[in-house]
């Protein structure tokens, strides 16, 4: 019993203090799109998001926080879609560089200020296409249903997207006037970033120069030089056709790096320094959510959208998978380093985060709904704080207990199925020796039971038909009527309250009348028939009858079977009751 | 042989009557004979005798216009008369409580009614007769027998001479507070024979507290015991202190006196009773087992101790423990319809299916009074519910309504059973009237609640 109770103690006492929560801050913010940042320099750890507005005429803002207050907030030129933060230079003092990918540009800032403009470069035109606009440039004449059958084929995703503008165009007047607007320049086929991280360059410290690395929807990625924002490598995803969308590395790019790309097609493929092109490394059946790189083992952590989180090692052996009960929205990676270990985070759809510590779920947080971004890091002068914004936008703060730790040890109750054990009791000897009878004779208990129930159910059955023939009983199923008594008083005078029921929801009880029967030598009644008027649906009618006992001058106790007054209900023209019952009346109270 | 030597005889051998018999033919022969006078005034007396401490009704929840109680609003954990709010759900349902939400005890005593407070038993027909009513009714019982006339009287007896006389004094005051149920004389014999002794003689003192306790005379009452207890300390003694503080609803204190007790009589089972019963009504139903454990070490086969432990047991999810306390009470040769039926529910939650239903049967055979025979019916509904035999449950439930007409669980699982069945309307009725006879019982509440919030 002790150790139940022990343990449900332990499951109390929550790791993370809260900090801050705003449930009105209304932050709309995607996973990959907030980081924790010292874009002052000064030591003091900001928050950095986007906060995504989809209508067009509100633009998306980059919003810095201090603490949990906001001190910057910047429009977007277009819906920004991931940010990442790093260190171009040795100047100091040391101020991180924040790149936020819009489109097919990097806009990167430096102390909140805009510093350098990147656009990633654009597509060469399938020749096919190139000639059909060439063609326009150099006659200055076209035909455009022509034009429109030519473009048509060529597969409408390797168009630039003015041909595929052009072919969305319905009347012709309007195409050409399209076409005319446009006959001056060759078409240009734009890249637009998808997903983007930093890789570090010479040394791995907090502090040391990291370059950007960009993913493309047309699955380039291109490594960038943190000083000059030169192409320094440039590599195709996989050698099949494969969107990344989410991208993830580990080592150093002066030594050895690897890239692991997450693609839509459910694929995880492997760059690794000097590969002018991944490969495959991993193929999934169901499509991911999101992806992390537990340093140390260099295990991937990757959770798809059928609730199921799996681990890889590096090589793309799978090591362990484990479901969750409700559908995965994002995961983070806690790094503690005074505790020399790494969590993920798994934040689930029904608001709850669960943290694993290799397999095991370690520890549990719930919160207001389903957390869209949760961020892990130092935010001020607090080293460990996570950050959660939730899907209905508002924001909170956690910070983690100096003294909290993560055991290894393997605990009987998982956050998963139930968060506190049942107290049942410890199985004695004796249950244990009961359950090997039961076992051995199983087949003669099960016959002896259900003999003894065939049997019961005939006992049942007679002692009913007793009931039914004096017509005795609480109630009568049939004609949907239910009595009940109740004696008031001390005695030797007593007031019986009788209720009668229509417990028919629709029809009305009508024509009854209840008869009382009792011994005239014990007791007198003030009434001995009562007609009982209509009786609306479900409804009940009351009636009140003085009884009077008679005191016994011969102190005669053997009187026990006649203090009993018996009631029927009948129907006025029948003879049978419809209902009898029997109040036992009490002995009168002798108050000396 | 000598008639006063057979009389003699015959009383040691408790055949009271005879012994009154040749008592009466001796004094008419002698009328002045004292020995005689006493022997038949002793053999009167215990003809009639109760013992008080093991019949007290618990006169607790009686007295709303009781003066005596300390406190109105007492705080939780010190009152016997608020009721408790610990509640605890375990899977074979939370053990049955009191309308004033004690925990319904393993054995049936004298101070353990159904009905609850005084007040409720105003409205239930289920009255029980109260100690004043008992103690006349023995007395006018025993003036009927004798034919020509009483035996004493009182009135002309000469109180404060009989109150110096050491040899008569007692048997007396006992004579007239047990046959003859006249407190007031015997209570101003009492006082004159203190007042004799110079207030030296306990039991004097004891016999004053008697009769400030049939005069509701609490604290006069407590005072004399405590007197008594300082002159000699007697285990009977305290017992009656501790009635006293449970009377006048202080619990702690009453523990207090156990402790104090179980010191001076160290492992005394009938204190040990008196404390694992308080704790017990205090909602400690660990403490409680402890002192009936602790009871079974002196004494092996006590009853009492024995279901209160298998009733800890079972309410305890260990239905296999509760099965061998009681199957001991079996072999000690108790044969009630109320131990089968509690053997027949151990054996079903034990998993020893083939025994169940013979327990029960021999509960129904042996159960005469309606109100037992209603509950092994409540019961036998359970087994049909384990059985998957829901219509047989229904059956078993009617039966009990039929025996006991204000069984409020067996109305609330009736309407469980025929809401299930989509019979709403009529669940609703029971519930309501599961409700109205019993307003503490939480299910029906909850049920009613999920019911209208279904609609």
């Amino acid at each position: 019993m002790d150790r139940y109770f022990f343990l449900f103690l332990k499951m109390n006492v929550s790791k993370w203090l809260e900090a801050h929560t705003d449930r009105s801050a209304n932050l709309i913010t995607l996973p990959r799109n907030a980081i924790l940042a010292d874009i002052s320099g000064t030591g003091d750890y900001n928050l950095v998001i986007t906060d995504l507005k989809f209508k067009t005429d509100n633009k998306s803002r980059l919003k810095t926080f201090r603490g949990t207050i906001l001190i910057s907030d910047q429009a977007l030129p277009s819906l920004p879609n991931s940010l990442i933060s790093f260190f171009a230079d040795r100047l100091e003092p040391r101020i991180p560089v924040v790149g936020v990918a819009c489109g097919s540009e990097v806009f990167f800032y430096k102390n909140l200020k805009p510093f350098y403009q990147f656009r990633v470069p654009s597509c060469p035109l399938i020749d096919h296409e190139s000639n059909i606009w060439k063609e326009i440039i150099e006659t200055k004449q076209f035909d455009v249903d022509k034009m429109v059958e030519s473009l048509k084929e060529i597969p409408y995703s390797n168009l630039s997207s003015r041909s595929q503008q052009l072919l969305t165009e319905y009347s012709l007047t309007k195409a050409e006037a399209f076409i005319r607007k446009y006959m001056d320049s060759i078409p240009v086929k734009d890249d637009t970033i998808t997903c983007m991280i930093t890789l570090e360059r010479t040394s791995k410290d907090k502090t040391s120069i990291s370059c950007p690395i960009i993913a493309t929807e047309f699955s380039n990625i291109y490594i960038l030089d943190p000083q000059n924002f030169s192409i320094i490598q440039q590599a195709n995803t996989c050698n099949t056709a494969a969107t990344p969308f989410l991208i993830r590395c580990s080592g150093l790019y002066d030594v050895e790096f690897r890239i692991l790309i997450a693609t839509r097609e459910g694929h995880i493929c492997l760059l690794r320094k000097g590969w002018l092109e991944g490969k495959s490394l991993i193929q999934l059946k169901s499509d991911i959510v999101d992806m992390v790189l537990v340093p140390g083992d260099n295990f991937i952590v990757v959770a798809s959208v059928d609730k199921i989180i799996q681990c890889f090692t590096k090589r793309g052996q799978r090591l362990w998978s484990s479901e969750v009960n409700s559908p995965i929205t994002t995961m983070c990676l806690v790094r503690l380093e005074h505790l020399s270990t790494s969590l993920v985070a798994i934040g689930l759809k029904n608001g709850s985060i669960q943290f694993y510590q290799g397999r095991q779920a370690v520890d549990y947080l719930s919160i207001a709904d389903s957390p869209s971004v949760i961020v892990f890091g130092q935010l001020g002068q607090e080293e460990n704080v996570l950050v959660v914004i939730t899907a209905g936008g508002s924001i909170s703060f956690k910070i983690l207990k100096r003294t909290a730790e993560f055991s290894n040890v393997p605990q009987e109750s998982t956050p998963l199925i139930q968060s506190k054990p049942l107290p049942l009791p410890k199985r004695s000897k004796l249950f244990l020796e009961q359950s090997i009878r039961e076992r051995q004779h199983a087949l003669e208990i099960h016959q002896t039971f259900q003999q003894d129930l065939i049997r019961l159910r005939l006992t049942a059955a007679r002692a009913l038909i007793q009931n039914l023939t004096d017509q005795s009983g609480i109630g009568n199923e049939k004609e949907q009527i239910k009595l009940s008594a109740q004696v008031l008083g001390l005695g030797p005078k007593f007031t019986i309250v009788l209720t009668l029921e229509n417990i028919n929801p629709t029809k009305p009880l009508v024509g009854l009348k209840v008869t009382f029967h009792v011994n005239p030598l014990y007791y007198i009644l003030s009434n001995y028939v009562i007609k009982i008027p209509l009786i609306p649906p479900s409804l009940s009618f009351k009636m009140q009858i003085k009884a009077k006992e008679i005191m016994e001058e011969s102190g005669n106790e053997e009187q026990s079977n006649s203090n009993a007054i018996r009631v029927f209900v009948s129907r006025q023209e029948f003879s049978i009751p419809v209902l009898a019952a029997t109040i036992n009346m009490p002995p009168t109270e002798l108050i000396a | 042989m000598d008639p006063m030597y057979l009389a003699l005889s015959l009383f040691r051998r408790r055949q009271y009557d005879k012994c009154v018999e040749i008592c009466s033919e001796i004094l008419e022969k002698q009328p002045l004979d004292q020995a005689v006078w006493c022997l038949k005034m002793r053999a009167l007396t215990q003809r009639v005798y109760v013992d008080e401490l093991e019949s007290e009704e618990n006169e607790i929840e009686d007295d709303f216009l009781d003066s005596n109680v300390v406190a109105t609003a007492p705080r939780p954990g010190t009152s016997l008369k608020t009721p408790s709010s610990v509640n605890t759900n375990k899977s074979l349902g939370a053990r049955p409580r009191t309308s004033t939400g004690r925990p319904i005890s393993g054995v049936v005593r004298p101070s353990t009614s159904r009905c609850g407070s005084g007040l409720e038993r105003l409205r239930t027909s289920r009255g029980s007769t109260g100690q004043s009513a008992r103690a006349i009714r023995l007395g006018t019982a025993a003036i009927l027998s004798q034919k020509d006339g009483p035996f004493i009287q009182v009135s002309r007896l000469n109180l404060s001479k009989y109150a110096k006389n050491k040899l008569l004094n007692k048997s007396i005051f006992e004579y007239l507070l047990y046959h003859e149920g006249d407190v007031r004389n015997a209570m101003e014999l009492a006082v004159l024979a203190t007042q004799a002794c110079e207030f030296k003689d306990w039991w004097w003192k004891i016999q004053l507290a008697k009769c400030y306790i049939a005069l509701n005379l609490v604290r006069e009452a407590e005072q004399q015991i405590r007197s008594a207890i300082k002159q000699t300390p007697h285990i009977e003694n305290y017992i009656r202190l501790i009635r006293i503080y449970i009377r006048i609803d202080q619990p702690l204190t009453a523990t207090e006196v156990c402790k104090q007790a179980l010191e001076i009589f160290p492992n005394d089972v009938s204190i040990m009773t008196e404390l694992a019963r308080l704790t017990e009504e205090l909602n400690e139903p660990q403490a409680s087992v402890k002192y009936y454990r602790n009871i079974v070490i002196q004494d092996a086969m006590n009853t009492e101790a024995i279901a209160c432990i298998g009733m800890y047991h079972f309410y305890n999810n260990q239905p296999e423990l509760a099965l061998r306390y009681y199957r001991r009470l079996l072999a000690m040769g108790a044969h009630s319809a109320e131990l089968y039926n509690n053997l027949g529910l151990c054996c079903l939650y034990s998993q020893q299916l083939d025994l169940t239903l013979a327990c029960f049967q021999r509960a129904l055979d042996l159960a005469t009074d309606p109100l037992v025979k209603a509950d092994v019916w409540y019961n036998l509904s359970y087994v049909a519910i384990a059985a998957g035999d829901v219509s047989l449950a229904i059956q078993c439930l009617n039966l009990c309504l039929c025996a006991d007409s204000s069984h409020a669980p067996a109305f609330n699982n009736l309407a469980v059973l025929h809401h299930k069945n989509g019979k709403t309307h009529l669940a609703k009725a029971y519930l309501v009237t599961a409700k109205g006879h019993q307003p503490a019982l939480p299910e029906p509440v909850f049920n009613l609640n999920v019911l209208q919030n279904d609609h």
